[in-house]
Protein backbone atom coordinates (compact mmCIF):
# COMPACT_ATOMS: atom_id res chain seq x y z
CA UNK A 1 0.00 0.00 0.00
CA UNK A 2 2.48 1.96 0.70
CA UNK A 3 4.33 1.68 -2.24
CA UNK A 4 2.08 3.22 -4.82
CA UNK A 5 1.69 6.12 -2.40
CA UNK A 6 5.43 6.72 -2.96
CA UNK A 7 5.27 6.23 -6.74
CA UNK A 8 2.58 8.71 -6.83
CA UNK A 9 3.73 11.36 -4.74
CA UNK A 10 7.60 11.09 -6.75
CA UNK A 11 5.65 11.19 -9.78
CA UNK A 12 3.67 14.34 -8.52
CA UNK A 13 6.73 16.00 -7.34
CA UNK A 14 8.57 14.85 -11.16
CA UNK A 15 5.48 16.71 -12.35
CA UNK A 16 5.71 19.83 -10.26
CA UNK A 17 9.36 20.16 -11.34
CA UNK A 18 8.75 19.69 -14.77
CA UNK A 19 6.24 22.57 -15.08
CA UNK A 20 8.97 24.67 -12.83
CA UNK A 21 11.46 24.04 -14.75
CA UNK A 22 9.15 24.65 -18.10
CA UNK A 23 7.87 27.53 -16.34
CA UNK A 24 11.33 29.44 -15.41
CA UNK A 25 12.47 28.51 -18.49
CA UNK A 26 10.47 29.34 -20.69
CA UNK A 27 11.29 33.06 -20.42
CA UNK A 28 12.13 34.50 -23.77
CA UNK A 29 13.83 37.56 -23.15
CA UNK A 30 12.64 40.60 -25.46
CA UNK A 31 10.99 38.72 -27.91
CA UNK A 32 7.12 37.35 -27.99
CA UNK A 33 7.16 33.92 -30.09
CA UNK A 34 4.57 36.07 -32.72
CA UNK A 35 5.61 34.83 -36.28
CA UNK A 36 8.26 33.05 -35.09
CA UNK A 37 10.00 30.81 -32.76
CA UNK A 38 12.32 32.18 -29.90
CA UNK A 39 15.44 30.02 -28.75
CA UNK A 40 17.70 30.87 -25.97
CA UNK A 41 21.69 31.23 -27.19
CA UNK A 42 23.73 28.60 -25.73
CA UNK A 43 27.07 27.47 -27.06
CA UNK A 44 27.16 23.93 -27.96
CA UNK A 45 23.36 23.54 -27.98
CA UNK A 46 21.97 26.40 -30.10
CA UNK A 47 23.66 29.62 -31.91
CA UNK A 48 26.97 31.18 -30.38
CA UNK A 49 29.22 33.42 -31.64
CA UNK A 50 31.07 33.48 -35.09
CA UNK A 51 33.94 34.50 -36.74
CA UNK A 52 33.71 35.12 -40.84
CA UNK A 53 35.65 37.44 -43.29
CA UNK A 54 34.05 40.80 -44.80
CA UNK A 55 37.08 41.24 -47.54
CA UNK A 56 39.83 40.69 -45.39
CA UNK A 57 38.60 41.84 -41.79
CA UNK A 58 37.33 39.45 -39.25
CA UNK A 59 33.85 40.21 -38.24
CA UNK A 60 32.64 38.60 -35.21
CA UNK A 61 28.90 38.27 -33.77
CA UNK A 62 29.75 39.91 -30.70
CA UNK A 63 31.05 42.75 -32.47
CA UNK A 64 27.57 43.83 -32.62
CA UNK A 65 26.47 43.80 -29.15
CA UNK A 66 24.52 46.06 -28.32
CA UNK A 67 22.72 45.72 -31.34
CA UNK A 68 19.87 43.57 -32.66
CA UNK A 69 21.52 41.75 -35.38
CA UNK A 70 19.17 40.04 -38.47
CA UNK A 71 20.92 37.82 -40.30
CA UNK A 72 19.99 35.29 -43.42
CA UNK A 73 22.27 32.75 -44.58
CA UNK A 74 21.92 32.39 -49.26
CA UNK A 75 23.94 32.88 -52.24
CA UNK A 76 24.02 35.81 -54.59
CA UNK A 77 23.75 34.17 -57.34
CA UNK A 78 20.39 32.74 -56.11
CA UNK A 79 17.95 35.07 -58.22
CA UNK A 80 14.58 34.61 -56.09
CA UNK A 81 14.50 33.30 -52.38
CA UNK A 82 17.44 35.20 -51.19
CA UNK A 83 16.78 38.41 -53.04
CA UNK A 84 13.22 38.20 -51.97
CA UNK A 85 13.80 37.65 -48.10
CA UNK A 86 17.04 40.24 -48.56
CA UNK A 87 14.37 43.08 -50.09
CA UNK A 88 11.83 42.21 -46.99
CA UNK A 89 14.53 42.93 -44.84
CA UNK A 90 16.23 46.13 -46.44
CA UNK A 91 11.92 47.39 -46.61
CA UNK A 92 11.56 46.71 -42.86
CA UNK A 93 14.93 48.45 -42.16
CA UNK A 94 13.84 51.77 -44.06
CA UNK A 95 10.53 51.69 -42.28
CA UNK A 96 12.51 52.23 -38.96
CA UNK A 97 13.52 55.33 -37.89
CA UNK A 98 16.70 56.43 -38.34
CA UNK A 99 17.82 56.18 -34.31
CA UNK A 100 15.79 52.89 -34.28
CA UNK A 101 18.31 51.76 -37.35
CA UNK A 102 21.37 52.35 -35.73
CA UNK A 103 20.04 49.69 -33.01
CA UNK A 104 19.92 47.05 -35.99
CA UNK A 105 22.58 45.54 -37.91
CA UNK A 106 21.57 43.25 -41.07
CA UNK A 107 24.00 40.69 -42.10
CA UNK A 108 24.28 38.74 -45.14
CA UNK A 109 26.01 35.17 -45.01
CA UNK A 110 27.30 33.55 -48.12
CA UNK A 111 26.78 29.93 -48.00
CA UNK A 112 28.61 30.16 -51.40
CA UNK A 113 32.28 31.31 -51.02
CA UNK A 114 33.49 29.91 -53.97
CA UNK A 115 31.37 32.06 -56.05
CA UNK A 116 30.80 35.21 -53.67
CA UNK A 117 33.51 36.95 -52.14
CA UNK A 118 35.11 40.32 -51.28
CA UNK A 119 33.98 43.76 -52.73
CA UNK A 120 31.14 41.56 -54.88
CA UNK A 121 29.65 39.86 -51.93
CA UNK A 122 29.44 43.38 -49.95
CA UNK A 123 27.80 44.95 -53.02
CA UNK A 124 25.55 42.19 -53.19
CA UNK A 125 24.42 43.19 -50.03
CA UNK A 126 24.41 46.51 -49.64
CA UNK A 127 21.94 46.64 -52.79
CA UNK A 128 19.36 45.81 -50.30
CA UNK A 129 20.10 48.26 -47.90
CA UNK A 130 23.28 50.50 -46.88
CA UNK A 131 23.86 48.62 -43.54
CA UNK A 132 23.66 45.09 -44.85
CA UNK A 133 27.57 43.64 -44.29
CA UNK A 134 27.94 40.36 -46.45
CA UNK A 135 29.87 38.18 -44.85
CA UNK A 136 31.69 34.64 -46.12
CA UNK A 137 34.37 32.51 -44.83
CA UNK A 138 35.87 29.12 -45.54
CA UNK A 139 33.86 26.65 -46.25
CA UNK A 140 34.27 24.59 -43.44
CA UNK A 141 34.04 27.63 -41.48
CA UNK A 142 30.63 28.79 -43.14
CA UNK A 143 28.91 25.18 -42.48
CA UNK A 144 30.20 25.42 -38.75
CA UNK A 145 27.95 28.64 -38.25
CA UNK A 146 25.33 27.13 -40.23
CA UNK A 147 24.94 24.20 -38.35
CA UNK A 148 25.10 26.47 -35.31
CA UNK A 149 21.96 28.14 -36.36
CA UNK A 150 20.28 25.08 -37.43
CA UNK A 151 20.53 26.59 -40.97
CA UNK A 152 21.12 23.39 -44.28
CA UNK A 153 22.32 24.44 -47.47
CA UNK A 154 23.89 21.84 -50.44
CA UNK A 155 25.56 22.33 -53.34
CA UNK A 156 23.74 20.65 -56.92
CA UNK A 157 24.52 19.81 -59.73
CA UNK A 158 21.81 21.72 -62.63
CA UNK A 159 21.65 21.73 -66.12
CA UNK A 160 20.99 25.31 -65.76
CA UNK A 161 23.29 27.60 -67.19
CA UNK A 162 23.76 28.85 -64.13
CA UNK A 163 26.15 26.29 -62.88
CA UNK A 164 25.56 24.39 -59.25
CA UNK A 165 22.72 25.66 -57.38
CA UNK A 166 22.29 25.77 -53.79
CA UNK A 167 19.06 24.34 -51.62
CA UNK A 168 19.04 25.68 -48.14
CA UNK A 169 16.85 26.61 -45.99
CA UNK A 170 15.31 30.02 -45.69
CA UNK A 171 15.10 31.82 -42.40
CA UNK A 172 15.90 34.86 -41.09
CA UNK A 173 17.53 35.10 -37.51
CA UNK A 174 17.29 37.97 -35.18
CA UNK A 175 19.76 38.37 -32.06
CA UNK A 176 18.63 40.21 -29.14
CA UNK A 177 21.10 42.98 -27.83
CA UNK A 178 22.41 41.21 -25.13
CA UNK A 179 22.91 38.08 -27.48
CA UNK A 180 21.03 36.01 -25.11
CA UNK A 181 18.02 35.26 -27.77
CA UNK A 182 17.58 34.63 -31.23
CA UNK A 183 13.70 34.55 -32.75
CA UNK A 184 13.84 32.88 -36.20
CA UNK A 185 11.31 33.47 -39.00
CA UNK A 186 10.01 31.27 -41.36
CA UNK A 187 11.03 31.62 -45.47
CA UNK A 188 7.38 33.14 -46.00
CA UNK A 189 7.60 35.97 -43.23
CA UNK A 190 6.07 38.99 -44.48
CA UNK A 191 7.77 42.44 -43.74
CA UNK A 192 5.07 43.62 -40.72
CA UNK A 193 6.24 40.16 -39.06
CA UNK A 194 9.87 41.24 -39.10
CA UNK A 195 9.42 45.02 -38.33
CA UNK A 196 7.23 43.98 -35.16
CA UNK A 197 9.79 41.37 -34.18
CA UNK A 198 12.56 44.59 -34.22
CA UNK A 199 10.73 46.50 -32.65
CA UNK A 200 9.68 44.56 -29.79
CA UNK A 201 13.80 43.75 -29.44
CA UNK A 202 14.56 47.59 -29.42
CA UNK B 1 -32.91 -20.46 -70.97
CA UNK B 2 -34.61 -18.72 -73.30
CA UNK B 3 -35.19 -15.38 -71.07
CA UNK B 4 -31.12 -15.95 -70.24
CA UNK B 5 -30.27 -15.73 -73.95
CA UNK B 6 -33.06 -12.62 -74.82
CA UNK B 7 -31.51 -10.91 -72.09
CA UNK B 8 -28.26 -11.90 -72.82
CA UNK B 9 -28.72 -10.35 -76.70
CA UNK B 10 -30.36 -7.41 -75.06
CA UNK B 11 -26.97 -6.82 -73.14
CA UNK B 12 -25.02 -7.24 -75.89
CA UNK B 13 -27.14 -4.61 -77.84
CA UNK B 14 -26.89 -2.21 -75.40
CA UNK B 15 -23.15 -2.48 -75.21
CA UNK B 16 -23.15 -1.89 -78.69
CA UNK B 17 -25.40 0.99 -78.76
CA UNK B 18 -23.38 2.61 -75.84
CA UNK B 19 -19.85 2.20 -77.84
CA UNK B 20 -21.75 3.65 -80.70
CA UNK B 21 -22.78 6.40 -78.33
CA UNK B 22 -18.99 7.06 -77.57
CA UNK B 23 -18.10 6.92 -81.01
CA UNK B 24 -20.50 9.72 -81.64
CA UNK B 25 -19.39 12.09 -78.63
CA UNK B 26 -15.77 11.43 -79.54
CA UNK B 27 -16.50 12.36 -83.19
CA UNK B 28 -18.30 15.32 -82.11
CA UNK B 29 -15.54 16.20 -79.55
CA UNK B 30 -12.58 16.23 -82.21
CA UNK B 31 -14.53 17.86 -84.70
CA UNK B 32 -15.06 20.71 -81.97
CA UNK B 33 -11.69 20.54 -81.83
CA UNK B 34 -11.14 21.12 -85.80
CA UNK B 35 -13.33 23.67 -85.41
CA UNK B 36 -11.78 25.68 -82.47
CA UNK B 37 -8.25 25.37 -83.95
CA UNK B 38 -9.35 26.40 -87.58
CA UNK B 39 -11.22 29.61 -85.67
CA UNK B 40 -8.62 30.78 -82.93
CA UNK B 41 -5.11 31.97 -83.79
CA UNK B 42 -2.02 31.45 -82.23
CA UNK B 43 -1.71 31.08 -78.80
CA UNK B 44 0.21 34.12 -78.07
CA UNK B 45 -2.92 35.63 -78.46
CA UNK B 46 -4.84 34.04 -76.53
CA UNK B 47 -2.22 34.72 -73.73
CA UNK B 48 -2.93 38.07 -71.63
CA UNK B 49 0.50 39.53 -69.70
CA UNK B 50 -0.43 41.14 -66.34
CA UNK B 51 2.15 42.46 -63.65
CA UNK B 52 5.45 42.04 -65.81
CA UNK B 53 8.35 42.67 -63.52
CA UNK B 54 12.29 42.04 -63.29
CA UNK B 55 13.90 42.29 -60.22
CA UNK B 56 16.19 45.22 -60.11
CA UNK B 57 20.04 44.05 -58.88
CA UNK B 58 23.23 45.19 -57.43
CA UNK B 59 26.09 46.45 -59.61
CA UNK B 60 27.96 43.35 -61.06
CA UNK B 61 25.24 41.12 -60.47
CA UNK B 62 24.56 38.70 -63.26
CA UNK B 63 21.43 36.71 -62.79
CA UNK B 64 17.79 38.16 -62.23
CA UNK B 65 14.16 37.15 -62.33
CA UNK B 66 11.36 38.26 -64.10
CA UNK B 67 7.81 37.62 -62.64
CA UNK B 68 4.27 38.06 -64.49
CA UNK B 69 0.86 36.45 -64.27
CA UNK B 70 0.11 34.62 -67.41
CA UNK B 71 -3.65 34.40 -68.33
CA UNK B 72 -5.21 32.21 -70.67
CA UNK B 73 -8.26 32.90 -72.32
CA UNK B 74 -8.76 30.03 -74.45
CA UNK B 75 -10.47 26.69 -74.16
CA UNK B 76 -7.41 25.10 -74.93
CA UNK B 77 -4.35 24.40 -72.43
CA UNK B 78 -1.15 26.88 -73.65
CA UNK B 79 2.22 25.85 -72.71
CA UNK B 80 5.10 28.36 -72.62
CA UNK B 81 8.23 26.67 -73.92
CA UNK B 82 11.04 28.99 -73.47
CA UNK B 83 11.75 32.80 -73.03
CA UNK B 84 14.78 35.37 -74.41
CA UNK B 85 15.24 38.24 -72.92
CA UNK B 86 17.22 41.48 -74.64
CA UNK B 87 19.68 41.68 -71.71
CA UNK B 88 20.61 38.20 -70.83
CA UNK B 89 22.69 35.84 -72.83
CA UNK B 90 20.89 32.61 -71.29
CA UNK B 91 16.82 32.78 -70.77
CA UNK B 92 15.48 29.68 -68.71
CA UNK B 93 12.31 28.49 -67.15
CA UNK B 94 13.13 28.10 -63.44
CA UNK B 95 10.67 27.03 -60.35
CA UNK B 96 11.29 27.07 -56.73
CA UNK B 97 9.74 24.70 -54.12
CA UNK B 98 10.01 24.25 -50.99
CA UNK B 99 10.36 20.83 -49.87
CA UNK B 100 10.82 19.71 -45.76
CA UNK B 101 12.25 23.19 -44.90
CA UNK B 102 14.72 23.54 -47.55
CA UNK B 103 14.46 26.09 -50.77
CA UNK B 104 15.04 24.24 -54.46
CA UNK B 105 15.20 25.52 -57.57
CA UNK B 106 15.20 23.89 -61.03
CA UNK B 107 14.58 24.45 -64.67
CA UNK B 108 12.21 23.44 -65.53
CA UNK B 109 11.01 22.53 -69.40
CA UNK B 110 7.94 24.49 -70.00
CA UNK B 111 5.29 26.10 -68.02
CA UNK B 112 1.48 25.23 -68.19
CA UNK B 113 -1.35 27.86 -68.62
CA UNK B 114 -4.28 25.67 -68.39
CA UNK B 115 -7.38 26.80 -70.18
CA UNK B 116 -9.19 29.93 -68.66
CA UNK B 117 -6.85 29.90 -66.58
CA UNK B 118 -3.67 31.80 -65.19
CA UNK B 119 0.14 31.08 -64.27
CA UNK B 120 1.43 33.28 -61.60
CA UNK B 121 5.33 33.83 -62.37
CA UNK B 122 6.25 35.11 -58.48
CA UNK B 123 9.40 34.81 -56.13
CA UNK B 124 9.01 31.36 -54.27
CA UNK B 125 7.45 29.85 -57.16
CA UNK B 126 7.63 30.01 -61.12
CA UNK B 127 9.32 32.61 -62.49
CA UNK B 128 11.91 33.29 -65.97
CA UNK B 129 15.89 33.32 -65.21
CA UNK B 130 17.59 36.15 -66.92
CA UNK B 131 21.11 34.34 -67.13
CA UNK B 132 24.66 36.04 -68.14
CA UNK B 133 23.23 39.59 -68.12
CA UNK B 134 25.04 41.49 -70.73
CA UNK B 135 24.12 45.20 -68.69
CA UNK B 136 22.91 45.26 -65.40
CA UNK B 137 19.69 46.54 -65.69
CA UNK B 138 18.70 50.33 -63.73
CA UNK B 139 15.30 50.87 -61.81
CA UNK B 140 12.85 52.11 -64.00
CA UNK B 141 14.47 50.63 -67.34
CA UNK B 142 12.14 48.72 -69.16
CA UNK B 143 13.55 44.91 -70.01
CA UNK B 144 12.50 43.04 -73.90
CA UNK B 145 11.34 39.40 -73.08
CA UNK B 146 9.74 37.00 -75.37
CA UNK B 147 7.53 34.37 -74.84
CA UNK B 148 7.90 31.70 -77.20
CA UNK B 149 4.88 29.03 -76.80
CA UNK B 150 4.01 25.54 -77.75
CA UNK B 151 2.66 26.45 -81.68
CA UNK B 152 5.73 28.38 -82.09
CA UNK B 153 3.83 31.79 -81.77
CA UNK B 154 5.68 34.55 -79.58
CA UNK B 155 4.66 37.66 -77.51
CA UNK B 156 7.10 40.31 -76.99
CA UNK B 157 6.64 42.39 -73.79
CA UNK B 158 7.93 45.45 -71.78
CA UNK B 159 8.58 44.30 -68.21
CA UNK B 160 9.82 47.38 -66.04
CA UNK B 161 13.22 46.91 -63.90
CA UNK B 162 12.29 47.24 -59.89
CA UNK B 163 12.35 46.08 -56.49
CA UNK B 164 10.46 42.39 -56.16
CA UNK B 165 9.07 41.44 -52.43
CA UNK B 166 6.60 39.80 -54.09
Amino acid sequence: MKKPLLALIAVAAFAVGLFAAVTLTGNKGVFSEAHGTVVPLEKGKFGGDFTLQQGDNPVQLKDFQGKIVVFYFGYASCPDVCPTTLSIIGSALKKLKPAEQEQVQPLFISVDPERDQGEKLQAYAKHFHPSFIGLTADPDTVQQVASQYGAFYAKVESDSALGYLVDHSSKTYLVSKDGQYAKILPHDMRRADLLASIREAL
Amino acid sequence: MHLLRLSGLALIALMLFALSACGGTDNQASSNAQAATNETTAMSDAIEVDKPRVRAVAPGQTVTGAFMTLSNTADETITLDSAQADIAAVTELHETSMQDGVMKMQKIENIVIPAQGQSELKPGGLHIMLINLQETPAKGDKVSITLNFADDSSQTLEAPVMDVMK
